[in-house]
């Protein structure tokens, strides 16, 4: 049973998370996001990752965002979070990677 | 047998009026890793009847479950024995405690994380963590920076004398009601 989404081309130089993400592993959350972070990581541009249809997600993958952050860091890519702000561990833990990353954006609706 | 406490881990006195609990063999959310978001969800669920902003209390009990129960499934020195979680409502404060069985190594290193988050600990950990190239062991973390819950734990020698040293692991998270709610 898969229960998340991510759509790299339905919108530009954005993937758009959906579902709920509790894989069990860091190395589960290497696979899934390595297409993600290969954008995040080459792109010219600046990237979106839209967490706006993201229900849940676990510690793990909110290791996996931080190490989003960090690949944007290393690329000098900005990068925007999109939340709710309505969504706890959306206002609370994805804001708090701010101070990693001058260039990260967290846009909460 | 032995038993010691770790962070913040004070029996309570008022007899909570809702306490559901759940226990399975840690081997069935391994092989179906699923099994902690449907169990943390159940939880939620049955549990968020009993604030205003229902909605805003799943996703924070569902989420502190579930971080509570893949510790647990993760670190269950015998996978055969119970996960056991249970919730407890006691007026304006959730508890949520998980049992597992455990190793001298995983003990050791929970209750250092216990200890240093009971201290106050918590912005440094999570910084520190995010930069490390070691990853994992961000959930109770989280749970304590994010949710203010109060995290301990009670550890009991299951076999004291003998060299494979296993415990009975109880952790529990104390989360306040207005937490829960986000108020």
């Amino acid at each position: 049973m898969t229960d998340y989404q991510i759509d790299l081309e339905s919108v530009p130089s954005t993937a758009v998370l959906r579902g709920v993400f509790r894989l069990a592993t860091p190395e589960q959350y290497d696979a899934l996001f390595a297409p993600l972070a290969e954008r995040v990581g080459k792109a010219q541009a600046p990237f979106s990752v839209d967490l706006t249809g993201v229900v849940l997600m676990n510690s793990s993958g909110l290791r996996a965002l931080a190490d989003l952050v960090l690949a944007a860091r290393r690329a000098g890519t900005a990068l925007t979070f999109l939340g709710k702000a309505d969504v706890p561990w959306q206002s609370k833990t994805v804001a708090s990677l701010k101070p990693l990353y001058s260039g990260l954006s967290v846009k909460l609706s | 047998m032995t038993t010691r406490t770790s962070g913040v881990f004070e029996e309570g006195t008022a007899p909570p009026l809702t306490s559901p609990s759940i226990a399975m063999p840690a081997m069935d959310f391994v092989v179906q890793w699923n099994r902690c978001g449907i169990t943390a969800d159940y939880l939620a669920d049955y549990l968020a009847y009993a604030f205003e902003r229902r909605d805003v209390a799943r996703s924070v009990i569902t989420t502190a479950a579930n971080e509570l129960l893949e510790n647990a499934a993760k670190f269950s020195s015998d996978k055969k024995a119970p996960v056991r979680i249970a919730a407890r409502l006691r007026g304006d404060v959730l508890e949520l405690e998980v049992e597992n069985v455990a190793d001298a190594d995983h003990v050791d290193a929970l209750t250092s994380v216990l200890d240093a988050l009971s201290r106050g600990e918590a912005s440094s950990l999570f910084a520190s963590r995010i930069e490390s190239p070691e990853r994992g062991g961000l959930g109770l973390i989280i749970l304590a920076r994010d949710y203010d819950a109060q995290l301990g734990a009670r550890i009991v020698s299951v076999n004291g004398g003998s060299l494979d040293k296993t415990f009975s692991v109880t952790v529990r998270a104390s989360i306040a009601a207005d937490e829960v709610e986000q108020r």
